[in-house]
């Protein structure tokens, strides 16, 4: 077995079993929507429902993608709407 | 001697953050003296958080640590861990508890709840400046166990702890064992009858060297504690020998004049002053019950066996640890209650079973054959009204159980269940499953509005709204009724208050923790397990009796014990011996000692609990806690009432 | 291959690092017993410490999980192996099991991980966090969770696209993508099967919309929602990121129900669906919150309090199995149901509806016993040979099965389980058979 240098063992992975179309695929689309979700905020700060229409995206997947983007520190949670219903989100500073 | 202490404030994930400003908690304490680091963190008890604090401790050479979370309860003996991987004395470590009594308790004002917890960290940190550095006290532990009760808990215990090579004795009040499994025939999931499970529990028992079984011995008085508990237990006699003669003591029992209810078959049916529960009881040979034997002499002219001038026994057992495994009663309704005592054939569920167990062929109860059972369900269970708000959790399943039973065992046989919503949970299920495709018939009642029963001439009749047909009054007259009654904790349960039990609301005796400590009791080295605890059936009871086998084992199979060193300590120059300690201490910890001319109090280390009870009535303030002393507490009240 | 299965030997193995399993591995080693503990996920806590609180008590899980999994990830006695699965066990003789193990690469070095993060940062790829059951992703390089043990980094290697990036930013330089799964050949003296319960998937019962109705969520996603370590951090619904005000639980989802496969009743469902109501009246004081139930079983220590507690709280109760759920424009639901109480059919509108589901048997573990066999249940539990004096007992002397491994149980029955199986085979050790 060749030893593969430690802190580049990707390449040793890589060129070992190769990377699933699908993984590549899964990548790109995530990256396409994240780029699209942080685009649209930065016109200003939207709702769950707002950025669905605008991006034409199903609300779950924006639901999805959006609290993911949270997680990670790029989106920030802003205020609630006056019914106590939609949370509005905005980029992180 | 200033320390360097270590602060942690803890968010609990958000139950303590959510209301408590942490940060503020933090920068509020970084200022206090000798505090050199204070840190927050998500959740203190975490793995990843434990290391940290053991590197900080170890990396700065602190020697204080507070953390300030959840209740001590549920942490301090982590964070104690925590401080001995450290290195650090665990007395070095002082907590706050700014969940229950901070983020919980003022979970509607955020600001007070927040300069609530700084002042609970405050004092933590005035307590651990002063904290010193203490060693267990080390104490040898009895390899012994001692059980009491002897149902199928405390039998099957016994067994597991005899396999793991601990000594046992098993104490039974009564004069037979096997407790309530005894009384019941075919038990569910299995087709083995109490009787038999008993019966091989028993032979079991008798085939081992290392249990001693004592019957008719009630534990009278302890005095001792963990490790080294002495029971005191008083034998009553059987007034039978040894080795009797089985054949001559049929017709002793036969001859005896006196009958009196039978207590094994719920008093359905009577027995002689002389007598066995039944005809293979364990022990093999029958007793006398002296409280009604009239002394006639009728049985000792036929039987040899019989020996009147049996003494009761004062027994005394040395053991490291005590099992309470006494088991429960069943409830007994009140007069007029669904028609108990207003006619012979309303009866209790027990009764039932032993009716059904009696009967061969055709169920015949006093005279009457029974073809129509109603069953009135939660009798002395879930009680909106009454003492018993619990749900005595076995009694769906056995009444259906009974009621299957005696369909297949007699012919024409129908039965109607009046219930509260069935809870047959689990596989238990597949059983109320059966007993619809048998042709049982189910009603349910509104809560408000419980069945009622009616009794005109010795007739019953049962009306019930019934929420499956649409609120429907639907009435029953059946042959028998039988009320299916709960559990309740022991009427006679005078052993707990020999070892201060605790007990719940329910006043079945009370684990620590019901996740993390649940056969363990406030009182170290006591264990509890089976339905004494709470309402349990058979395989429950043996689940918590093999788990408090396992806890009791780990008291004793070392030999010895580390004890807590937090106990009073006497200053033997102030003290001039007026034995008021001694009265207020409910553990017998205070002895009187002469040291030359001068008699003094003295602590005994392995009995005193440090519950502090002997320092108040100290007319010269003579006695400390230590952990715990006046110098401490009142530095803590200081700083708890500063900058307010 | 011989050459590189290691070889070693343990007083126990424990099967399964879920609660019960942890307890039992706790209690052999607290009395000095060498146990060797396999998990298959990431983390030892199983679906315990997922949870938000515990009923009745309301302690919150991570509040008596972790001091747990900590007590066990640093006992001396315990050697515990995450991402790793018993492949084979064969009984060679009395108190001699031989045992299977294999170690799947996690592409980090768990001694030098010091869970930093930087490599999840770094990494590009989302996918659907597992431990979120769905509602949020993660990275493909990730630490499963903040409570987790060990705590420390793993590659999802289906789903990595070997970029890279993670081991660039890693400081320690622990990513190692060259990793093979490790064989190990383990000698013990016994074996405590505690392998868990599934749950029921509701994709099974189409005709209440779980997968298609976004705001239809499994008790397990509403567990995650009001977790301290929660996705939304508030509770939202999935489908629009609503605040639901009017929430519904359709009890008995998938138990007592023969025409999914499961008749019997799950145990558990009534219960935590009456605490996550007290839970959600907590979090969103202003909502509704209504229980769909055939019967009511409250019936452990404190559990009926607890149900009166909560009706005294507001929570609705109402007798009804939901026959069928549909979906309005705007995501809320209309559930139609029999009242029973009124003995009429009804519909009723709720913005969110929470599938309470049940316990489904985890028949796994039975396969790997070769040579004598591991029996099942009827309906797929590990069998209990003598339920009534030895519940832990198995078909196969000296295997013990704790927890639910055996059927439904709730976690205080769960512990006494494990409390029982360990104390059994504590006696087999020392019984020699």
């Amino acid at each position: 077995m060749e030893e593969a240098e430690k802190g580049k063992t990707s390449r040793y992975l890589r060129d070992k079993k190769g990377v699933s179309e699908e993984a590549r695929e899964n990548l790109k689309k995530f990256t396409r929507i994240r780029k699209s979700i942080l685009d649209a905020l930065k016109e200003g700060e939207m709702t769950i429902a707002q950025l669905s229409q605008k991006l034409s995206m199903p609300g779950h997947e924006v639901v999805f993608y959006l609290m993911t983007l949270v997680k990670y520190g790029q989106v920030q949670t802003g205020e609630i709407d006056d019914m106590d219903e939609y949370y509005s989100y905005k980029l992180k500073k | 001697m200033n320390k360097r202490l270590g602060v942690y404030i803890c968010h609990c994930g958000g139950n303590i953050s959510d209301y408590v400003d942490v940060e503020k908690v933090k920068e509020s304490i970084e200022g206090e003296e000798g505090v050199f680091l204070a840190k927050t963190t998500m959740f203190a008890c975490s793995d990843a958080t434990q290391k940290e604090m053991v590197e900080d401790i170890r990396n700065n050479n602190l020697d204080g640590l507070v953390v300030a979370s959840c209740s001590p309860k549920l942490h301090l003996l982590t964070f104690r861990a925590v401080s001995e991987r450290a290195l650090l004395n665990k007395y070095n470590y002082v907590h706050a508890n700014i969940r229950e009594q901070g983020s919980w308790a003022h979970s509607d004002d955020k600001a007070g709840a927040t300069a609530k917890a700084i002042q609970l960290v405050r004092s933590a940190v005035a307590k651990v400046r002063l904290a010193r550095s203490l060693d267990p006290i080390i104490i040898p532990s009895k390899k012994a166990v001692a059980v009491i009760g002897a149902g199928v808990a405390g039998m099957r215990a016994a067994i597991e702890l005899s396999d793991m090579g601990c000594p046992v004795t098993l104490i039974e009040r009564e004069h037979f064992v096997g407790g309530r499994t005894s009384q019941w025939d075919i038990l569910f999931t299995t087709n083995q009858t109490g009787k038999e499970l008993v019966t091989k529990l028993y032979n079991d028992i008798a085939g081992r060297d290392n249990i001693t079984l004592i019957t008719g011995a009630e534990v009278i008085s302890n005095t001792g504690s963990i490790g080294d508990f002495v029971l005191k237990i008083r034998v009553t006699p059987r007034y039978i020998m040894d080795k009797c003669d089985e054949n001559n003591l049929a017709k002793a029992i036969e001859v005896c004049p006196v009958v009196v209810p039978d207590n094994f078959n719920f008093t359905i049916t009577s027995r002689k002053a002389i007598y066995h529960n039944f005809p293979s009881e364990y022990p093999h040979y029958p007793v006398i019950d002296i409280e009604n034997c009239t002394r006639c002499g009728e049985c000792e002219k036929v039987c040899k066996s019989v020996d009147f001038s049996q003494q009761e026994q004062i027994v005394e057992v040395n053991v490291g640890s005590v099992m309470m495994a006494t088991g429960f009663d069943p409830y007994t309704p009140g007069e007029g209650e669904f028609g108990y005592k207003l006619s012979d054939f309303a009866v209790t569920l027990p009764q039932f079973k032993r009716i059904t167990d009696l009967n061969e062929g055709r169920l015949v109860y006093k005279g009457k054959e029974i073809r129509n059972i109603a069953y009135i369900y939660c009798v002395g269970s879930r009680q909106s009204e009454g003492d018993n708000n619990y749900c005595s959790r076995y009694c769906c399943t056995s009444a259906i159980h009974a009621s299957l039973e005696a369909k297949r065992k007699f012919s024409n046989i129908s039965n109607f269940h009046f219930t509260r919503g069935v809870r047959t949970y689990g596989k238990q299920e597949l059983l109320y499953a059966e007993s619809l495709r048998m042709g049982d018939i189910y009603f349910q009642a509104y809560e408000e509005n419980p069945p009622s029963v009616d009794v005109n001439n010795g007739e019953i009749s049962v009306s019930i709204n019934d929420i499956m047909t649409g609120g429907r009054e639907i009435t029953v007259e059946p042959d028998l009724l039988v009320l299916v009654t709960g559990m309740v904790p022991r009427s006679d349960n005078s052993v707990a208050s020999i070892f201060k039990l605790p007990k719940g609301r329910d006043r079945f005796f009370n684990e620590i923790h019901m996740k993390l400590r649940p056969v363990e009791t406030v009182i170290d080295g006591i264990t509890i397990c089976g339905a004494c605890q709470g309402p349990k059936n058979i395989t429950e009871s043996v689940n918590s009796a093999l788990s408090a086998a396992a806890k009791s084992f780990s008291f004793v199979n070392k030999g010895q014990l580390a004890l807590e060193p937090i106990i009073a300590e006497v200053d033997k120059e102030t003290c001039n011996w007026c034995g008021k300690c001694q009265e207020a201490c409910p553990f017998d910890a205070v002895k009187m000692v002469k040291e030359g001319e001068k008699e003094v109090a003295v602590i005994n280390n392995s009995v005193c609990k440090g519950c502090g009870m002997c320092l108040p009535v100290c007319p010269v303030n003579a006695i400390d806690l230590i952990a715990f002393s006046d110098n401490e507490i009142e530095n803590m009240i200081d700083a708890l009432s500063s900058n307010i | 291959m011989a050459d590189n299965i290691k070889t070693s030997s343990y007083d126990a193995l424990v099967i399964g690092a879920g609660i019960a399993g942890g307890e039992a591995a706790l209690n052999l080693a607290n009395n000095g017993y060498s146990v060797l503990l396999v998990e298959k996920d990431l983390s030892v806590g199983g679906k315990m410490i997922l949870l938000s609180k515990v009923f009745p008590t309301l302690d919150c899980a991570a509040c008596i999980t972790t001091p747990k999994v900590s007590e066990i990830s640093r006992h001396p006695g315990i050697t515990i192996y995450t991402g790793s699965e018993v492949r084979r066990v064969v009984k060679k003789s009395e108190n001699n099991f031989e045992a299977e193990v294999v170690k799947h690469p996690r592409y980090v070095i768990e001694d030098d991980c010091t869970a930093c993060q930087l490599c999840e940062q770094a990494c590009p790829v989302v996918v659907k966090d597992q431990y979120q059951y769905n509602l949020v992703g993660r990275k493909a390089a990730f630490i499963p969770f903040s409570i987790a043990s060990p705590r420390v980094a793993a590659i999802d290697i289906e789903n990595c696209t070997l970029c890279g990036a993670c081991e660039k930013v890693c400081p320690t330089k622990c990513i190692d993508f060259t990793m093979e799964p490790e064989e190990f050949l383990v000698s013990v003296g016994t074996v405590i099967v505690a392998t868990g319960f599934r749950l029921f998937d509701p994709l099974n019962m189409p005709r209440y919309g779980y997968g298609e109705y976004k705001n239809v969520l499994t008790s397990m996603e509403m567990e995650r929602q009001l977790a301290p370590t929660r996705p939304f951090n508030t509770i939202l619904r999935p489908g629009d990121g609503k605040m639901p005000d009017k929430l519904a639980y359709v009890l008995c989802t998938g138990s007592r129900d023969a025409t999914v496969g499961n008749p019997i009743c799950s145990q558990i469902c009534c219960m935590y669906s009456i605490k996550q109501a007290q839970l959600l009246m907590g979090a969103l004081p202003m909502a509704d919150v209504t229980i769909y139930y055939i019967n009511i079983r409250s019936f452990g220590k404190g559990f009926e309090e607890f149900y009166e507690q909560a009706k005294g709280m507001g929570v609705n109760f109402i007798k009804g199995k939901i026959g069928k759920i549909t979906e309005k424009e705007n995501g809320n639901l209309v559930l139609r149901y029999e009242d029973i109480n009124e003995n009429r059919l009804r519909e009723a509108e709720h913005d969110m509806v929470i599938l309470s589901v049940g316990v489904l048997p985890n028949p796994d573990a039975a396969s790997i016993f070769q040579g004598e066999e591991l029996k099942l249940d009827h309906l797929n539990f590990i069998g209990q040979a003598r339920p009534l004096a030895n519940p832990s007992e198995t078909s196969i002397k000296g295997v013990f099965v704790a927890g639910t491994a055996s059927g439904p149980m709730d976690i205080p029955d769960s512990i006494l389980s494990a409390g029982s199986a360990s104390s059994e085979a504590m006696s087999y050790l020392i019984r020699k058979g």
